[in-house]
C-alpha cells in the first residue's frame, strides 16, 4: 500500500464523515427559531467578515492555479474546480453586500423576491450560454451532455424561482403551501422535460435530471419546513434521515420480497406453489424445524447463563474481567466463531491423537471420538452452542447493569423481611430487570432467526442442520430460486410477529405508566 | 428563516458560476497524462502484444473463484500484457463467487469480465441477458484453439458467449510408487482389475483408499466426481450426455449401476478411511487433506483431479513423478486403453464491450496466455496452442497430451453442467447422506424428485 | 422508574438531576454471597474462554503441530513460535496475505459505520419517545419490525439503487479529487447505517423513553426547544447507552461479511479483513496457520474497543428501563 493509497483512504472517511455532520448540522438548524440564534447572521452583515471572505477565495483560486502543474494531484478540473469556486464566492459576496446595501429599507418580501429574481437571471444567462457555447470559443469545453442537462434543470428552476418570488407578497398562510408546490411542479417538469428530450434525443440522459427533481423537491420541502413552527416539524428533522435510508434500504426490498414470494424462477405469478413446496419437502420441513429449535434454545439459555452470571459476578472482586471473559466471544465475528468450534469438534479416528478437546475429553472419559458436526440431531445442537456462546455475552453485559439498577432499598427491605438470597433474587431483583429481559431475549430472537454465518461456515447446512436463513440465501443465489428464497424470508418474518406484538404490548404498558 | 433562503439563493449562483468558469485554464493540459512508458520502453519485448493497441489509464475489472496464491498466478501471466499494453488488469477473487455473481448481476453491478469456473452458470447468466455475446476476435481464438466440444461448452442457445481458459482433468487415482514396487501392486487398466487390487490391498493389512468429500459449503463434489467418471467409463458418452441432459432420469439403473460400483469402494469399511476414520468420516474430511495420507503409506489410493498435485505440499518437498513421491494413473475404463476423461475448466464472458475489455478477452483466449500462464506452473489449458512442454511438471505434461489427443473422448464435469439446484445442490448433498448411510435408490430418487420441471 | 439512569456521575448527568443514593449501594452487599455462585462462575469463565486461548495457543504453534496434535499437548511438549503472524502481518511475498492495507479499510468502515446509524438513530429515538405526533406507535411499530427483514432479501435492490444512483457521484467525486479512488466506502456505509437503524432505534428508544418526563417538562417551561431538549438533556443522559450500542454497532460492522461481499469492491482498495480471511479460508481447505493468526489479527481492535468504553458498561445500555 503506497503512502498515496492511505492518504487517499483517511480523505474518503474524512469527506464522508465531515459532510454527514454537515447534513445533520444543516437539519438540525432548521429546528432553532432565529431569536434562538443571534449569532447567526453576523457573518453576512458585517464588513471585516465580507473582506475576509473574498481574501480566502481569491486565495483558493491562487493556490490551485500556482499549484498546477506543480504536483500531480492538482489535475485540470480540480483546479478549474478551485478557481470556479474562489471567482463565484467572490462574486456572489459582492452582489448579495451591493443586495444588501440596496434593499436594506424594503420589506422581506420585496428583498426575498428580489433575490429569487436575481438568481433566475442568472440561470437564465448559464443556460442561454451553455446553449448557445458552439458559437462562443471560451465555453469549448461545454459538452452537448451539458447543454442538455442546463436545459432540462434550468428552465424549470427559472420557473420555480421566479413562481415563489411572487408567493412572497401571498398572505401568510397560503403562502408555504403554494411555495411547497411551486417547488413540487418545478421538480415534476425536470422529469418530464428529461422524458421527452429522452424520446427525442441519440444521448439518454441518465440520472441526472432524477437526481436534480430529488434536490428540487428537498429545496421545497425544508423551505417548507423552515416556515413553520409546530410539533410536525421537529418531528420530521429528526425523523427524515432514518425515514429515507430506512426506506430505500428495508421497506422497498421488504414490499419486493414479499411480492417475488408468489413468483417462479421465471418471475411469473405462481400463487402458493412456492410455500406449498415449503411445507411438502422433507428438507425444507427439517429447515423449518431446526429454526424453531434454535429460536427456542438461543435465547432461552443464553439469557439464563447470562443472567446468572451477571448475578453471581455482581460486586465480587474482579467483576471486570470475569465480565471480559465472557463477553470475548461477542468480539469474533460469526465466521471467526465458526472457525474457533470447528477446531473444538474436529474429528479423528479412534486410533488417532485427537485434535479437537471435545472429543480429546470424550476419550479421556473413556468415550469413542464422535463426528460432531455430522451426527444428526445432535450437530444441530452442537452450532446452537456456538450461537449461544457468543450471544451469552450480549445477555450477560446488558442484564448486569440492569442489575446494578434495581433500587438498593427494595432489597434492604427484602433482607430485613426475612427473604434468603433466592427469593430476593425471584422476588426482587427479577421483576426489576424485566424490561431488560424482554429486551435482550426480543434482541437475541431476531438475531437467532437471521442466524447464517454458522451454519454456511459449520456445516454449510449438511447433515440436516440447514436452517430458513441459510436456505433462504442457498435458494436465493445457488439454486436460482428467488421466489422460494423470498417464500422463506416471508416465513421468517411470520415467526418473528408473536415478538413483535409482545414488545408493542410491553411498550404500550410503559407507555401507560408515563 | 429567511435568512436561510438567502444563503441558498447566492449558493445556487455559486454553484451554477462555478460551472460558467470551470473552463479557465482549459487548454494548459501539462504533458503529464502519457502514461510512462507506453511509447518507447515499450516495444522491447511487447511484439506479442502489439495486435490488442495500447491504451492509457484503462482498467479492466475480472471477478473469479480463484483464489489466493493461483490468483497471484493469475495476476503474474498477464502482468507482460498490462506492461505492453497500458490496461490495468484488476482481479477480485471470491469464494462466494456463484452466489455473489447472481448478486451482482442482478443488481446492475456486474464486472467487466467473469471466469465462470462451470457452464452451467454461465447458461444461467447468459440467460438474464446481461451477458455479452464473444466478440469475433474472441470467437476467431476459439475456432483457432478449441475443440468443438469445449467451444460448446462456452455456447448458450446457439451464441457463443465465452472462450475456455484453463483445465483440470478429473479421475485421476494417485498413489505412492515406492510402496506400490515394495508390494508388488501393478497399477490396473481396466475397473475389474482395479476392484481386484484393492481387495489385495485390504488383505495385505493397508487401507486401499482415502476419500474426502468436504469443501465449506460446496462439500460433496468430489463425490460427484466418483460417480461421473463411472457412468462415462460403464455406459460411455451417450448416456453420460443424456443423464446430464435429463433424458435419462436420474435415479435410471444404470446410474444406480455406477453409484453401486463406486460404493463398493468407498462405502467398505474395509477399504476407507486410512489414516482418518471410518466410512463416516468421508463426508466431514476437507478434499485438500483427504490425499495426504498416501504419502504416509496410510492408504493407498486417492481418486482426485490433476490440480492435487499442488496440494501435496506447500514447499514443493513433494515431488511428483512416475518415481518420484507420489504418482497417478487415470482411473481406467472397462476395457484396457479405453480413453476417456471427464474434466473441469473456466470460461471467460464478458458484460461490457469497451475496448479495453475485448483486448484483455481476446488475450485470454490466445495461446499467447495460455503458454504464459502454464508455464507459472499448476494448471493446464485445453488449449491446442499449447505447448506441453510449458507445463510444470510431468502429470501435467501427460495431462496436456491426453486434452489434447484427437482421440480422447472428453466429457465435461456433470455436475457443472446440471442445474443449479441439482448440480450445486442436491447432488452435493445427496453425496453426502449417501457416505453418511443413505442407501443408493433413495439418494437417487431424491435427486430425481428435485430436478427443476 | 428506576433511579438507575440518574445515579450522579460527574462527567455525563447535568445539574439539574437529583442526586440518588449511591451511598447506601455502595453499604450495602446484596450479592447472592456462597461459594456455589462463586464456583459457578468460575466455571461458566473457564468454559467460556477455552475455545478463544485455544484457538490462541494454536496461533503461536508451528504449522505442522497445528494440523497433527491438540493445543493442550503444548503444555508437555511446549513449542511457540512468531513464525504464522509474521507470515500473515508482514511477509512480502505475493502469496501472503497482508492483512495491514484489509486492517485499514475495515477501520475506514467501521468507524463511520458506527459513527452514522447512531447519530441518526438518536434523533430518531429522541422524536419516537418524546415529540408528540400522529401516527407515531404506528411508525415505531414498523421501524421494529424492519429488524427482521433478511438481509439476504435487501441487498440486491439496494446495489440497483447504488448502481444507478451512487455510481455516477463516486465517479465524478474520483474526477473531481484523485486523491480518492474511484472505488470508495460510501456504499458500504450506507448499506451497515441502514441494516444497523432499525435495531439502534429500538434500543436507544427504551432508554430514552424512560428518563422522567418531569426532567423534560420542566426544561418545556423554561422555553427550551426541542434541540436544546435533545443536547442539554437527552444526549449527556443517554451516553451510556449510547457509548453501550456504539461498542455493539461497531462489533457488528468489523465482523460483518455479507455486506462486505457485496457492497466493497473486494480488491485491496475497500475490502475489509473479514473479506480477506474468509478468503484465505476458502481455498485450500483448513489452512490453520494462517486462519488461526489472522482471526486473532482481526480480534485486537474490538478487545480494545470494548476496554476503552467498558466503564460504560457498568451504568450500560439499557438500565434506565429497569423498572418494575
Amino acid at each position: 500500500m503506497t503512502s498515496m493509497d492511505l492518504v487517499g483512504k483517511l480523505l474518503q472517511v474524512l469527506v464522508g464523515l465531515v459532510a454527514f455532520g454537515a447534513v445533520v448540522a444543516l437539519l438540525l438548524a432548521f429546528l432553532d427559531r432565529p431569536e434562538d440564534k443571534p449569532r447567526a447572521a453576523s457573518w453576512r452583515t458585517g464588513l471585516r467578515p465580507r473582506i475576509i471572505l473574498i481574501a480566502a477565495f481569491a486565495l483558493i483560486a491562487l493556490l490551485a492555479r500556482l499549484l498546477y502543474g506543480l504536483v500531480p494531484w492538482m489535475t485540470q478540473a480540480l483546479t478549474n474546480a478551485a478557481i470556479a469556486v474562489g471567482v463565484a464566492g467572490i462574486a456572489i459576496v459582492v452582489l448579495q453586500w451591493l443586495l444588501d446595501r440596496l434593499l436594506q429599507p424594503a420589506s422581506p418580501a420585496v428583498r426575498s423576491a428580489v433575490l429569487r429574481g436575481v438568481g433566475a437571471a442568472i440561470v437564465v444567462a448559464v443556460v442561454l450560454a451553455a446553449q448557445s457555447a458552439e458559437r462562443i470559443p471560451a465555453l469549448d469545453w461545454v459538452t452537448p451532455a451539458l447543454v442538455l442537462a442546463a436545459t432540462i434543470v434550468g428552465w424549470p428552476l427559472v420557473g420555480a424561482l421566479v413562481a415563489t418570488a411572487a408567493i412572497a407578497f401571498l398572505p401568510d398562510r397560503i403562502r408555504r403551501s403554494a411555495r411547497l408546490v411551486a417547488w413540487l411542479l418545478a421538480a415534476a417538469a425536470v422529469v418530464v422535460v428529461a422524458l421527452v428530450l429522452e424520446g427525442g434525443q441519440e444521448q439518454p440522459v441518465g440520472v441526472w435530471p432524477w437526481a436534480a427533481a430529488a434536490a428540487l423537491s428537498i429545496v421545497g420541502l425544508l423551505g417548507y419546513l423552515a416556515d413553520k413552527d409546530d410539533d410536525s416539524k421537529p418531528m420530521l428533522v429528526f425523523l427524515l434521515p432514518s425515514a429515507l435510508l430506512l426506506t430505500i434500504g428495508l421497506v422497498y426490498p421488504a414490499i419486493r420480497t414479499t411480492l417475488l414470494a408468489f413468483t417462479d424462477k421465471t418471475g411469473a405469478f405462481n400463487g402458493l406453489d412456492n410455500f406449498v413446496w415449503m411445507f411438502t419437502q422433507p428438507e425444507a420441513l427439517v429447515t423449518l424445524a431446526n429454526t424453531v429449535v434454535w429460536v427456542i434454545l438461543v435465547p432461552l439459555l443464553s439469557t439464563a447463563i447470562g443472567l446468572a452470571y451477571a448475578v453471581f459476578i455482581d460486586k465480587s472482586r474482579g467483576e471486570r474481567v470475569y465480565k471480559m471473559l465472557v463477553f470475548m466471544p461477542m468480539a469474533i465475528s460469526m465466521v471467526g466463531a465458526s472457525i474457533i468450534w470447528r477446531f473444538m469438534y474436529a474429528y479423528r479416528g479412534p486410533e488417532q491423537e485427537q485434535i479437537g478437546l471435545v472429543n480429546q475429553i470424550l476419550v479421556w472419559f473413556g468415550g469413542e471420538p464422535q463426528q460432531i458436526l455430522q451426527n444428526s440431531p445432535w450437530n444441530t445442537l452442537a452450532l446452537i452452542v456456538v450461537m449461544i456462546w457468543i450471544q451469552t455475552g450480549f445477555a450477560m453485559v446488558v442484564l448486569s447493569a440492569a442489575i446494578k439498577g434495581v433500587p438498593t432499598e427494595q432489597l434492604e427491605a427484602a433482607e430485613i423481611d426475612g427473604a434468603n438470597p433466592w427469593q430476593r433474587f425471584a422476588n426482587v431483583t427479577v421483576p426489576g430487570i424485566r424490561t431488560s429481559l424482554v429486551v435482550v431475549v426480543t434482541t437475541i430472537s431476531i438475531a437467532t432467526l437471521k442466524v447464517f454465518d454458522i451454519v454456511r461456515t459449520m456445516t454449510a447446512g449438511n447433515f440436516n442442520t440447514s436452517v430458513v436463513a441459510n436456505e433462504m440465501y442457498t435458494q436465493a443465489f445457488r439454486s436460482g430460486e428467488p421466489g422460494r428464497g423470498a417464500a422463506l424470508a416471508l416465513i421468517l418474518f411470520i415467526m418473528v410477529m408473536p415478538i413483535v406484538i409482545y414488545n408493542i404490548r410491553v411498550l404500550n404498558q410503559q407507555k401507560a405508566i408515563r | 428563516m429567511k435568512h436561510a433562503r438567502r444563503i441558498a439563493v447566492p449558493l445556487g449562483i455559486a454553484g451554477v458560476a462555478a460551472l460558467a468558469l470551470t473552463g479557465c485554464v482549459g487548454d494548459a493540459e501539462p504533458g503529464a497524462s502519457e502514461a510512462p512508458g507506453s511509447t518507447g520502453a515499450a516495444a522491447e519485448g511487447c511484439e506479442a502484444y502489439a495486435d490488442y493497441g495500447t491504451f492509457d489509464g484503462a482498467e479492466v475489472n475480472v471477478y473469479g473463484t480463484i483464489l489466493d496464491e493461483e490468483a497471484n498466478r493469475l495476476n503474474e501471466s498477464w502482468a507482460e500484457f498490462e506492461e505492453c499494453t497500458g490496461i490495468d488488469v484488476v482481479y477480485e477473487g471470491s469464494a462466494e463467487f456463484e452466489a455473489q455473481i447472481n448478486v451482482r448481476v442482478q443488481g446492475g453491478n456486474p464486472p467487466d469480465l467473469a471466469i465462470f469456473p462451470q457452464p452451467g452458470l454461465l447458461a444461467s447468466i447468459a440467460g438474464t441477458g446481461s451477458l455479452l455475446p464473444a466478440p469475433e476476435s474472441v470467437a476467431a481464438n476459439a475456432e483457432e484453439f478449441w475443440t468443438e466440444d469445449w467451444r460448446n461448452y462456452g455456447t448458450v442457445d446457439g451464441t457463443f458467449y465465452a472462450a475456455p481458459l484453463m483445465a483440470s482433468v478429473k479421475g485421476y487415482v494417485w498413489y505412492q510408487p515406492a510402496l506400490w514396487e515394495e508390494n508388488g501392486w501393478e497399477v490396473p487398466t481396466t475397473l475389474d482389475e482395479l476392484d481386484e487390487l484393492t481387495a489385495t490391498i485390504a488383505e495385505s493389512g493397508t487401507t486401499p483408499w482415502c476419500v474426502g468429500f468436504g469443501s465449506g459449503e460446496a462439500t460433496g463434489w468430489p463425490g460427484t466426481d466418483w460417480i461421473e467418471d463411472y457412468v462415462l467409463r460403464l455406459h460411455g458418452p451417450d448416456v453420460y450426455d443424456q443423464w446430464i441432459a435429463h433424458e435419462i432420469p436420474f435415479d435410471d439403473p444404470q446410474i444406480a449401476e455406477a453409484m453401486d460400483r463406486v460404493g463398493d469402494l468407498i462405502k467398505n469399511p474395509e477399504y476407507v478411511n486410512g489414516g482418518i476414520g471410518d466410512v463416516s468420516t468421508i463426508a466431514t474430511t476437507d478434499f485438500g487433506e483427504a490425499g495426504l495420507p498416501v504419502l504416509d503409506g496410510e492408504c493407498a489410493m486417492h481418486h482426485q483431479a490433476s490440480f492435487y498435485e499442488g496440494f501435496w505440499s506447500d514447499d514443493n518437498s513433494v515431488t511428483v513423478a512416475e518415481d518420484g513421491d507420489v504418482w497417478a494413473f487415470v482411473l481406467p475404463g472397462t476395457e484396457a486403453d479405453a480413453a476417456a476423461v471427464t474434466g473441469g475448466g473456466e470460461f471467460v464472458g464478458a458484460f461490457s464491450d469497451d475496448e479495453e475489455v475485448v483486448a484483455v478477452q481476446t488475450f485470454l483466449s490466445s495461446d499467447t496466455w495460455a503458454n504464459s500462464r502454464v508455464s507459472l506452473g499448476g494448471v493446464i489449458s485445453a488449449n491446442s496452442g499449447l505447448d506441453p512442454a510449458n507445463a510444470s511438471s510431468p502429470l501435467l505434461q501427460s495431462a496436456v497430451e491426453t486434452l489434447q489427443d484427437p482421440e480422447t473422448t472428453f466429457r465435461f464435469d456433470g455436475s457443472d453442467l446440471m442445474p443449479g439446484a441439482v448440480g450445486a445442490g442436491t447432488f452435493w448433498s445427496g453425496l453426502v447422506d449417501w457416505v453418511s448411510g443413505a442407501d443408493t435408490a433413495t439418494v437417487l430418487s431424491q435427486i430425481e424428485q428435485s430436478w427443476p420441471q | 422508574m428506576s433511579s438507575v439512569a440518574f445515579t450522579p456521575d460527574p462527567e455525563v448527568t447535568p445539574d439539574e438531576v437529583a442526586p440518588a443514593v449511591r451511598t447506601r449501594a455502595d453499604r450495602v452487599k446484596r450479592r447472592l454471597t456462597s461459594p456455589w455462585a462463586t464456583i459457578a462462575a468460575l466455571v461458566i469463565a473457564v468454559v467460556w474462554t477455552i475455545p478463544t486461548f485455544g484457538l490462541l495457543l494454536s496461533s503461536f504453534r508451528p504449522a505442522d503441530q497445528i494440523q497433527t496434535t491438540g493445543w493442550w499437548t503444548f503444555f508437555s511438549d511446549p513449542q511457540l513460535t512468531l513464525a504464522n503472524y509474521s507470515e500473515v502481518l508482514f511477509s512480502s511475498s505475493a502469496s501472503s496475505p497482508q492483512l495491514g492495507e484489509y486492517f485499514v479499510n475495515s477501520l475506514a468502515i467501521a468507524i463511520p459505520g458506527t459513527l452514522i446509524p447512531l447519530v441518526l438513530a438518536c434523533l430518531a429515538a429522541y422524536a419516537f419517545a418524546w415529540v408528540k405526533f400522529k401516527g407515531s406507535s404506528t411508525l415505531f411499530v414498523i421501524v421494529f419490525a424492519l429488524q427482521i427483514v433478511p438481509l439476504q432479501m435487501a441487498l440486491i435492490p439496494l446495489l440497483q439503487l447504488f448502481v444507478t444512483f451512487l455510481q455516477p457521484f463516486q465517479t465524478a467525486l474520483h474526477e473531481a479529487v484523485p486523491f480518492i479512488s474511484e472505488r470508495q466506502y460510501l456504499p458500504v456505509w450506507i448499506a451497515h447505517a441502514i441494516f444497523g437503524l432499525p435495531l439502534a432505534i429500538f434500543l436507544l428508544h427504551n432508554f430514552i423513553s424512560a428518563i422522567p418526563a418531569d426532567v423534560i417538562e420542566a426544561a418545556r417551561v423554561d422555553g427550551a426547544g426541542h434541540g436544546q431538549i435533545f443536547f442539554r438533556i437527552i444526549l449527556p443522559l443517554a451516553m451510556p447507552a449510547i457509548a453501550s450500542f456504539a461498542i455493539f454497532q461497531f462489533l457488528w460492522v468489523w465482523n460483518d461479511l455479507l455486506v462486505a461481499l457485496v457492497f466493497s469492491t473486494g480488491t485491496p482498495d475497500t475490502a475489509p479483513l473479514t473479506q480477506r480471511l474468509a478468503e484465505l479460508a476458502g481455498s485450500r481447505g483448513e489452512n490453520w496457520e494462517r486462519l488461526t493468526a489472522g482471526a486473532f489479527v482481526s480480534l485486537i481492535i474490538p478487545l480494545i474497543v470494548f476496554f476503552s468504553l467498558q466503564r460504560y458498561f457498568v451504568r450500560g445500555l439499557l438500565a434506565g428501563s429497569a423498572k418494575g
